[in-house]
This record gives structure tokens, sequence and C-alpha cells, in this order.
């Protein structure tokens, strides 16, 4: 599905004016077109996009990417519950919010990953690294997502990484939270695979780690 | 032959926009005092007399310019029924937030912070490091401003909720923050801190939009600096102040500390003459730093921002973290001598 450079700005505006029925409205004409997840992943998650590269180059504030984040999934939830989203083929994956209970940094992510059609459980918060490895494992995750928020939980990650090597698990370790952001070189000191600065980058990320299209 | 001020003057000095004997500098060791005393991170943090100890132990070892009272940020919201979990190898962080319905806010009264005991304990120290100190060394207490309070009162998520489905709700609450930050800023002044520093990291535009901070919090902290009677300045916490910049100098602090990661030296021209600029190390970067890393971050920051006085050299996010060894601190210190001391004449050379 082809989106014209004039029709993503509308959806970036919707979004930004948290217009909710505007944006029904361009998903609602895409549709008669193209299929449900080629609408979303070629019209929402690139206006979405371009909501998060603002935030990262300081034009946008994080309120307003939490905010449009809140719209899209109010559009997803529709679809869901209408039974018309797919997901993809994938991993089994999770996300928790290591050792913190402030959680933004996960609806965002989760919210990003729904929209590209992506099926990640939730868990919540998850105060023991060890624990948090051998839950993945026993649940045989391919793909275990980590947000964190302090510097020393994000050190911790690298229990997370230690357990799973220990138990022989294949499970693969992505991070996310402003530790990371800030301190580029932590990611590989933790041992975990990679991450991005900001949640609208997910689903590309796990793309190119399952070598999905 | 040199004659050297005692911190007081050095800071004064800064803050007067004047070159004093060096550029003065501070490092905010929360934590790593109780390592110094062999305490975990609670037994220090709980016992007044211990932070008292390791405050000086501290100042005596890095000769930095300032001690704080301050202890660690959760213990704010213990005044609004929160809870503080305690680590062994890191800062405290808060629990679940205690406000989460609407009625709790609508119930809330402005909390007496002489009243909360953690909150008695830093003033505690405030006072027995006045009665160590004097007026020679400058002690620095701190806050958790108003618009950032939220944060942790409510969770962030729910935060935005509320700005988005409630805003009066928010409104009610940051006033009652206003109130809080004011009280709570007068009775360190009262125990002797020379200095209030805020910590508010939603003054910047990256995370709440520019022109709601411009409508509503540039006033707020107005309002906040003018309800404290003493010196206030502002910390971002490492969040970029940005185009803002401009508008919080205008509010009538003596310093403010924006992120390492913007531009010092355009920073410096901002303020010039009008605010100290405060900050140029980076926290989380110091944990990989070795001796020599040290020196360069130092070298740079001063000949960024130091001439001409209104620069003190300090830890941009307000808390040197856990990992960052002592001999790294040293090495700021013995870099800031080397390099810091007045007049600046290694610069263009």
């Amino acid at each position: 599905m082809n989106v014209s450079s004039h029709t993503l700005n509308w959806a970036e505006a919707a979004l930004l004016d948290l217009d909710l029925e505007a944006l029904r409205g361009l998903v609602g004409e895409a549709l008669t077109t193209s299929p449900e997840l080629e609408v979303f992943e070629t019209l929402v998650t690139p206006a979405l996009e371009r909501i998060g590269r603002s935030w990262e180059d300081g034009d946008l504030a994080l309120a307003q990417v939490y905010m449009a984040s809140r719209l899209v999934e109010r559009l997803v939830e529709e679809h869901l519950v209408a039974g018309q989203l797919a997901h993809r083929s994938q991993p089994l994956m999770a996300m928790a919010v290591l050792e913190d209970h402030h959680v933004l940094g996960k609806r965002l992510v989760l919210a990003s990953l729904r929209l590209g059609g992506w099926a990640v459980e939730d868990w919540g918060v998850a105060s023991d690294p060890a624990l948090l490895a051998e839950r993945a494992h026993a649940a045989g995750l391919g793909i275990l997502l980590i947000s964190t928020l302090m510097d020393r939980s994000a050190r911790r990650v690298a229990e997370v990484v230690r357990t799973l090597q220990a138990l022989g698990a294949s499970t693969r370790v992505v991070v996310g939270g402003a530790p990371f952001r800030l301190n580029p070189d932590l990611c590989r000191e933790v041992g975990a695979e990679a991450t991005v600065a900001e949640a609208s980058a997910v689903p590309a990320l796990l793309a190119s780690l399952v070598g999905a299209p | 032959m040199i004659t050297l001020l005692k911190p007081a003057e050095r800071l004064g000095a800064a803050l007067s926009h004047q070159e004093g004997d060096r550029v003065p500098f501070f490092l905010a060791v929360t934590l790593h005092p109780a390592r110094a005393l062999g305490l975990s991170i609670q037994d220090y943090l709980g016992d007044p007399e211990a932070v008292v100890e390791g405050q000086l132990r501290l100042r005596h070892s890095l000769g930095h310019d300032a001690v704080t009272s301050f202890l660690y940020a959760s213990a704010e919201v213990e005044a609004f029924g929160g809870e503080t979990l305690f680590r062994t190898d890191g800062p405290p962080n808060t629990g679940a937030p205690p406000l989460t319905q609407a009625s709790a806010i609508e119930r809330l009264r402005v909390p007496d912070p002489t009243q909360v005991p953690a909150l008695a304990r830093s003033l505690t120290v405030a006072r027995g490091l006045k009665a160590r100190l004097g007026d020679d060394v400058p002690i620095l207490g701190g806050l958790v401003g108003p618009l950032s309070l939220p944060v942790v009162q409510l969770g962030f998520e729910r935060y935005l909720d509320w700005l988005m489905d409630a805003p009066e709700l928010i409104r009610q609450l940051w006033r009652i923050n206003e109130a809080f930050c004011i009280a709570w800023g007068n009775a360190q002044l009262a125990a002797g801190v020379s200095a209030v520093a805020i910590a508010e990291p939603l003054v910047s535009s990256t995370l709440l939009p520019r022109e709601l901070i411009r409508k509503e919090g540039l006033p707020a902290l107005r309002r906040v600096r003018e309800g404290i009677h003493g010196a206030v300045a502002l910390s971002s916490a490492s969040a970029p102040m940005g185009h803002l910049l401009p508008e919080l100098s205008e509010l009538g602090f003596v310093g403010l500390a924006p992120s390492c990661d913007e531009s010092l030296a355009e920073a410096k021209a901002i303020l010039q003459g009008r605010v100290a600029l405060m900050g140029g190390l980076n926290g989380l970067a110091m944990s990989h730093w070795g001796p020599q890393d040290a020196e360069a971050a130092v070298k740079q920051a001063i000949q960024a921002a130091g001439a001409g006085g209104g620069f003190v050299l300090a830890e941009h996010h307000g808390e040197i973290p856990w990992c960052v060894s002592e001999e790294v601190l040293v090495a700021v210190s013995e870099a800031v001598r080397r390099w810091g001391a007045y007049p600046l004449d290694w610069i263009g050379v």
C-alpha cells in the first residue's frame, strides 16, 4: 500500500491533536483498498514513528508520544475486538519492567508492538532478575523485552542474561529505558542483544532480530 | 602569593559572576559516604549523625566546595503516603505510587514536612552540618519540584492519563505540591542550609509539551522560587532545558543546571552575568571513566564555561551513581585544582 506524505501528515496531525475520529476516517479509507495489518504498518505505524523521532530530536514531549500512543491503542483495541487485526508468525515474546513501579515505557512499547501485529505478553513488574530469567526459560520465550528506569536496575539485566545462559536458554534479551539511552555502552555491558532509543522503533528492531519482513 | 578562598567565598564569587581563586565544584555524593563508613545504604541514610560524618569525610577526601543535607528523593513521596524501597547497591527508589484515585487528590492536604520522619532526618543533618561547618562551607538542600512530584505520587502513566482526561485534578495536585515545596524549602533553610536546589526534570520539553510548561509550569516554578526565602537553584536532573533556558533564566534562580548533553558554552552565553551555570559532568558516564577520562571531562567543561566566573562544575543529574569509584571522584577533584585555577590562562594557548 502506498501512502502519500500528505496522508501521513494528516495521520500524524490527528495523533498529535488526539483526534480519534480523524484517525478512524483515514484508516477506514485505507481499508477500502488494503488489508488491515498493511494499513496499520504503512499508515499508523509510520505516523507514530515520526512522532517518536520528533521526540528523539527534542521537538516533541514524551507526554505527546504517550498520548498519541494511547490514541493508537484505542484504535488497535477496536480492531482487535472486531477480530480483524491478524498476528504475525513470531517467536514467543514477553515484556517486563525490572525493579520499578513506573511502567510508562512498557506501555508505550506494548502499544507500538500491538499496532505492528506483534503478540507480546505483559509480565508486569519483575523484582528478581534470576526469577525473571527462570520464568522466561520455563515459558520458552524467544525474546524477552526488559524496560528499566534506574541505572541500578539496568545493570541488573546482566543477572538476567547470566541466568539465562546458565539455564542454557536461547531467549534473546532486548532492553530499553533511560539508562540505556543515556549510556550507549550499557546494552553491551549487560550482555543484552539490542536496544533502541524509543518505543516506536521496537517493532522494526524485532523484525530485524527474527528476520521478518 | 595566591590567596585561597574558603568554599563559601569561592561559590559566592562564582554566583556573583566573578573569578575567585578557582572554579568551584560540587559532587553530589549522597550514597558514597555509606561505603566510606562501612554502613549499608539504608543504615547510613537512616542515621543523621552518620550522614553528617559521611558528608564531612567525603568533603575532606574530595575537597569539593559544598556538602549536602539531601538524603533521597523518595523521602518526599513518604510525605504523601508513599514508601521507599532501599537497595544494597544503589539509591533508594519509590515503591508503588500512593495516589491512585481521584478522590485521594480531592482529599489531599499539604503535608507538614517537619512531621515526616525521613524529611525530619534531613533537617537534623542540616543542623548537624551547620554546627560543624558554620558559614565556611555551603550546605545544599534539595527538593523535587511541583511538576515532577506527580511522577512518583501517581506514577508517570497515570500522571499523563489524568493530564489528558482530568487536567483539573492535575492542576489541583500541582497547587498542593507548590505549597509543599515552599514549606519544605523554607524548613531546610531554617535548619541551616545555604541554598535549596530544586530537581525538576518535567520542566524539560522532552517530557511535557513546551506550551504547557510555558503556560503553567514556569509560573508555578516562579511562585515556588518566590515563596522560598533564600537562594534557590534549579536542576532539570539531566533532562534538556533546551529552548526554555532563556525563559527559565528569568525566574530568579541563582543557578541553573541543564543537561550536560546540551552545549555548556551556549548555555553560559545565554546565562552570562545573570544566572550561574551549574553542571558539566555526566554521572552515568563516570562509571566508565579512569582518571584520565575524568581529567579530560573536567578540562573540557572548564574550557567551555569557566571563564569569567558564573560556573559551578557539578554532576548534572544530582546524584553520583553508587558504581562510580572514589578514585574517579578524586581524579575529578585533582583535575579541578590543576585546570580550574583562575585566571584560566591555558585556554586558547
